[in-house]
């Protein structure tokens, strides 16, 4: 997700909750003014949240994607949220064997090659039960 | 003194930044100011007068230039800032110093509007300076 995406959600959120509110939220640096402001302003609060989450992975996975120091965190999404095959092998193809991201500074790299094995067999274990 | 005069002065005060960059610190902290002027500014010179400026490594550094509050130092992405405003995206750095906070600014303090605060940030970028590379 671009900024300017982020930008047409902020605009959404906009539309529910005042302007100054959120700049004081902005510049106090406090989030609990918005959460707020949702729940109480918002026709569908849950709707609403549901799509801040939703944006929150969006912008989250095109760091991860871009992001070789965040090894950790590739790491846990793929444990936590990309347990899929697919995403797998594009982790595989684009990031582990690449070694002008990955290179020598990832002395994790063995460790992290058995724990994608571990998933992939979870996986073919999951389909095979079906 | 007022706030802006201050606020020059802590710019100047940095010997690291070339004379230019204060030059481009000043122009688009007076025109926050112009819009925002009951922003308090005294975190953004606090920060800036040890500011450092280095290049990133592009797989690190994401966008054309991003602050880290933690270590006070501001990674320019040589390559993307080619193709890139680099006036918006030097605003938009400037947002996050003015409200950059322990390891984050605005008010993303746990993630959890993390891309409401991204769309906030480019919001008021795009309101204070525009955007020519779009």
């Amino acid at each position: 997700m671009r900024k300017q995406e982020a930008a047409n959600i902020a605009n959404l959120v906009l539309g529910t909750i005042s302007t100054d509110k959120v700049l004081e939220a902005y510049f106090t640096n406090n989030n609990e003014i918005i959460i707020k402001e949702i729940a109480t302003n918002s026709k569908d609060p849950e709707a609403m949240f549901r799509t801040i989450e939703a944006a929150n992975y969006e912008i989250e996975n095109e760091e991860l994607l871009s992001k070789s120091s965040s090894y950790g965190i590739i790491q846990t999404n793929i444990v936590d949220n990309m347990a899929k095959t697919d995403n797998l092998e594009f982790f595989e193809t684009n990031i582990i064997n690449n070694e002008q991201i990955i290179g020598e500074s990832c002395p994790s790299i063995e460790r992290s090659s058995s724990i994608i094995e571990d998933i992939k067999q979870q996986n073919l274990g999951m389909e095979m039960s079906k | 003194m007022d706030q802006l005069n201050v606020t020059y002065e802590a710019i100047d005060s940095n010997e690291s930044l070339s004379d230019a960059l204060k030059d481009n610190f000043k122009y688009l902290i007076a025109i926050f100011h112009q819009n925002f002027n009951e922003v308090d500014l005294s975190n953004f010179n606090e920060r800036i007068k040890r500011l450092k400026i280095k290049k990133g490594n592009k797989f690190i550094v994401k966008d054309a230039v991003e602050y880290n509050s933690k270590e006070d130092t501001l990674y320019l992405n040589e390559e993307k800032l080619n193709t890139v405003d680099a006036k918006h995206e030097l605003m938009y750095a400037i947002l996050t110093i003015i409200t950059a906070k322990d390891n984050f600014y605005g008010f993303d303090s746990d993630g959890k509007l993390k891309a409401l605060n991204v769309g906030i940030t480019e919001i008021l970028t795009n309101f204070l300076v525009g955007n020519e590379s779009e």
